[in-house]
């Protein structure tokens, strides 16, 4: 917990940075990036990953606290890893199956 | 220098494997994927790690624990993005080779890196010890950081050559 708590500040602040990055290639194709249906999902897959890590921010003092880490914990980050690394694949799907970016 | 190495590189793109990942729709971005999630463990441990030994930031564990605890999926994210690097490489072996960003990235850039991320990891051991770093932990830090951003630079430029 110790050390999560260290890192979320830069976890937040590499995203901030991802997002404005991402904003920025996004304007350069407006117009095509926004009604393709790879560039959505992976806007909707972020979306979800964003709140994952929301809800295992907020839990982790308690989640820190139980001696073993308690299933929801483990599916919890599951869930996230999962999220995040579909983050990436929808990401490289929009140039392969769209041939955008 | 590259033309000796060209029989080989014609050699790895014509393996049945690397062929695959160059033809099939699904192949190179899922290749891509496993170079990409390697390359967050990897950087983002070396990030996390540095960002500690430079002084930024929340100081309750010495940069010391913070690289020993890091330092498994650190060298998973190294392997990870290696693999994945190898063989989105060999997909299109003989035009990598020739490409002048690419040259500069695995030729250059990758090796400096890596041996100062070796030194750096090697020499924590000493400078970690203290909940403040001494001046030349910070600048090695930075200098590490900065060496991984010229990689990426580098790789992002691949396209445009």
């Amino acid at each position: 917990v110790q050390f999560a708590r260290q890192v979320f500040p830069w976890m937040w602040t590499a995203f901030a940075l991802a997002v404005l990055s991402g904003f920025l290639m996004f304007t350069t194709d407006a117009g095509d990036y926004l009604p393709d249906t790879v560039f959505r999902t992976k806007m909707l897959v972020i979306l979800l990953a964003v709140i994952s890590a929301i809800v295992i921010q907020g839990k982790i003092s308690k989640w820190g606290e139980q001696p073993t880490l308690s299933a929801a914990a483990k599916t919890a980050a599951v869930i996230s890893i999962v999220l995040w690394i579909g983050s990436i694949l929808a990401g490289v799907e929009i140039a392969a199956i769209s041939g955008l970016g | 220098m590259h033309s000796s190495l060209m029989p080989l590189c014609r050699w790895l793109q014509n393996t049945s494997w690397a062929t695959a990942i160059r033809t099939s729709l699904w192949g190179y971005p899922f290749i891509q994927l496993i170079h990409f999630s390697g390359l967050s463990l990897w950087l983002g441990t070396i990030a996390v790690a540095d960002l500690r030994l430079i002084g930024v930031g929340n100081k309750s564990q010495t940069a010391g624990q913070v690289f020993d605890d890091l330092f498994a999926w650190n060298w998973i994210g190294f392997c990870t993005v290696v693999l994945g690097g190898f063989l989105l490489f060999s997909a299109q072996a003989t035009t990598y080779v020739l490409n002048p960003a690419f040259r500069v990235k695995l030729g250059m850039v990758v090796p400096s890196a890596l041996v100062w991320h070796v030194f750096v990891q090697w020499k924590t051991r000493d400078w970690g010890q203290t909940v403040e770093t001494p001046a030349i932990a910070k600048l090695a830090g930075l200098i590490e950081l900065l060496l991984w951003i010229g990689v990426v630079i580098a790789a992002v430029e691949i396209p445009n050559y």
